[in-house]
């Protein structure tokens, strides 16, 4: 038997074992996606029925009656009325919660309506809490009130409003659906496979580096007829492989957790994230995560086995998210796009792929291009590991 | 058989690393063997004898291979360590310093692994363990996970795992450390089985003990330079009587 398969079995037994590194390789890619969905589904549905149904306290200060408003204001549900706020009091009743939100009428509102030229303004004062939905019941109700008054000054000018209509101006997006959600979607997949598939080669390369230089099995490895080749090789594949199971249960469990949790999403928005997230587009995306994993169990390694322990193996491996993540977050901005130069930047390229892949416009010579630069790189890294791991300096560092 | 012809090992060390050193060269190295020569004969126990920082676990790194000489060699079996590693790794079983097992393993599962990594098939394996079980008392304990076990275990294990290949050349660094004296027999045991067997052993210790129970040539260490080499009994005769340690202490004191 090879002693590259002997290694990497025994780690992965080890891997198996090891109730942390299950966790952070295996259990936690599964649950992450269906935990987040389920969490944030529940809780913005909860809150926007919260926002619905709760009884907002809504002040109206005016100089003369708005008689029409307060009844059309009146016939929301869940609304408490208080028509006495006075102009000095706005600011002190909404810092103190005593109201929610206020609308205050221009003083010469009545005169301005009754003008048939001047303009009544109307603004609505409230303290921001992120909920769109209170907002949205509030200036409904004005939008009725403010639909009421145009059509009354057309009626009084004796003007068929579709006249004032000299020109209409319409945007019309080309993209199609699953470009859009490409754009979206696509950007942010990458970025949390990416930090799974990190967290998933972390455990594993501290323990077969650092932690084997730690508790002295490292050298009992190292007096075996096996190559220090071999060896290296046997960790590389177990860091490789525990950082592609990880990703790769990530992308499973988006996949699963779309399924279970938006059942109430429109059918056609449901068939066109399942037509995206196709066999095809799985199995590419997936790919990607082979080079990527590759690249950081090197480097992860070649650091791992400098280390003296797994404390400062710690050290050095959390700052190196940062330089996976950053090209990840770049690509998230709108206007990058996989061509003949950005499919040469590792990692960077491979957030692009994904966006590209999920999107379908991917173009297969800057996929081939995009692996071949990761696999590259990652052979760079390789090599750098096994030189590395031949010196004496590095393995017996005290 | 080991030959170790005029040896040396030099560390190249960095600014930290210098000032924790007080052994250093003027040219900022660290001479951790300095220019040694001894051979370790078959069917014979050769003890390396020397206090902490002496160079002893830096001589038997080199005979392992994990280190390679600075200068002069190596040759254990015939073959080189420098140029065929992999042919010495075949032929010795080396105890490290540390026990050196795999906390989420049992003992078997240990055994194993390492009969898979020296070309053993899992049949050989299991008849060397039945034998070595018995030899260090490991029998009821084979299936239990080695982070669960005490030091005098683990070390047993560690010293059965050592041995498994049933290797020409056995080199033991500190062997019976951390066991107690039931423990340390077993081992003491076992060292005098290799050498009725006719293998090669060296052993590491800084105990006199261990050294007049199982030695049959010694060789004592101090800063890297090797202040004796001959047999236990020529040693003794030197000293004219006085115990081991009295001698050890005195030829310390004379370099």
């Amino acid at each position: 038997m090879n002693p590259v398969w002997i290694i990497f079995r025994k780690e992965l037994i080890d891997l198996l074992r090891d109730r942390k590194t299950l966790i952070t390789s295996i259990v936690l890619p599964i649950l992450l996606f269906p935990i987040i969905f389920f969490v944030t589904t529940k809780v913005q549905e909860s809150k926007r029925n919260e926002a619905m149904t709760r009884t907002m306290t809504v002040g109206v200060c005016h100089e003369e009656p708005v008689d029409r408003f307060l009844e059309i204001l009146g016939e929301q549900d869940a609304l408490e009325i208080r028509d006495d706020v006075q102009r000095d009091q706005v600011q002190f009743l909404l810092d103190d919660g005593s109201v929610d939100a206020v609308f205050l009428f221009s003083k010469d509102f009545k005169e301005a309506m009754n003008s048939r030229e001047a303009t009544g303004y109307v603004n609505l004062y409230f303290k921001f809490n992120g909920m769109d939905a209170d907002q949205g019941r509030l200036t409904d109700a004005f939008d009725r009130y403010k639909q009421e008054l145009v059509d009354a000054r057309y009626a009084q000018l004796d003007v068929n409003s579709d006249m004032l209509k000299v020109v209409e101006f319409g945007k019309r997006n080309m993209s199609s659906m699953r470009e859009v959600m490409g754009s979206i979607a696509g950007g942010f997949l990458p970025y949390i496979f990416l930090i799974l598939a990190y967290v998933g080669c972390l455990a594993p390369a501290i323990d077969v580096g650092a932690g084997e230089k730690e508790r002295g099995t490292l050298e009992t490895l190292l007096v075996t007829p096996a190559s220090r080749m071999q060896v290296l090789m046997g960790k590389f594949w177990l860091v490789a492989f525990a950082g592609f199971l990880s990703g790769m249960f990530s992308i499973v469990g988006c996949f699963v957790s779309l399924q279970l949790f938006f059942d109430d999403m429109p059918r056609k928005l449901m068939t066109l994230i399942l037509e995206i997230l196709n066999t095809q587009t799985l199995l590419l995306v997936g790919s990607l995560l082979v080079p990527i994993c590759i690249l950081m169990a090197a480097v992860m390694l070649m650091i791992s086995i400098y280390c003296k322990n797994y404390k400062e193996c710690q050290s050095y491996l959390s700052p190196l998210m940062i330089a996976i993540l950053f090209p990840a977050i770049l690509a998230m901005i709108p206007g990058f796009e996989l061509n003949a130069v950005t499919s040469l930047i590792p990692v960077f390229n491979i957030s692009l792929a994904t966006k590209a892949i999920v999107a379908g416009n991917a173009s297969p010579l800057h996929l081939a291009e995009c692996y071949l630069s990761m696999f590259a790189c990652a052979g760079v890294a390789l090599v750098a590991a096994r030189r590395w791991f031949g010196r004496e300096q590095v393995i017996f560092r005290d | 058989m080991i030959e170790v012809k005029n040896v040396s090992k030099i560390f190249a060390l960095k600014g930290k690393q210098k000032k924790e050193h007080s052994e250093i060269s003027p040219d900022g190295k660290l001479h951790a063997v300095n220019d040694v020569s001894f051979t370790c004969q078959p069917g014979r126990v050769y003890a390396l004898l020397g206090p902490n920082g002496a160079g002893k676990t830096t001589l038997l790194r080199m005979m392992s291979t994990l280190l390679n000489p600075s200068k002069g060699s190596i040759r254990v079996c015939g073959s080189d360590t420098a140029d065929v590693g992999d042919k010495v790794r075949r032929n010795i079983g080396f105890l490290t310093g540390s026990t050196g097992l795999y906390d989420r393993f049992s003992i078997r599962e240990t055994m194993h692994f390492f009969g898979r990594l020296n070309g053993m098939t899992s049949d050989q394996v299991e008849a060397r363990i039945s034998v070595l079980s018995s030899l260090l008392g490991l029998e009821t304990i084979m299936h239990r996970r080695v982070g669960k076990m005490s030091t005098g275990m683990k070390q047993k294990a560690s010293i059965a795992r050592t041995i498994l290949h049933d290797p020409q050349v056995v080199i033991f660094d500190e062997p019976t450390s951390g066991l107690d004296v039931l423990g340390a027999r077993s081992i003491i045991e076992l060292v005098r089985r290799s050498r009725d067997e006719g293998k090669t052993v060296i052993f590491s210790t800084h105990r006199m003990d261990e050294v007049s129970l199982l030695a049959d040539d010694l060789g004592i260490v101090h800063q890297g330079r090797l202040i004796f080499d001959g047999s236990l009994e020529d040693y003794e005769s030197q000293n004219g009587g006085v115990s081991l340690e009295e001698a050890f202490i005195k030829t310390l004191e004379g370099c």
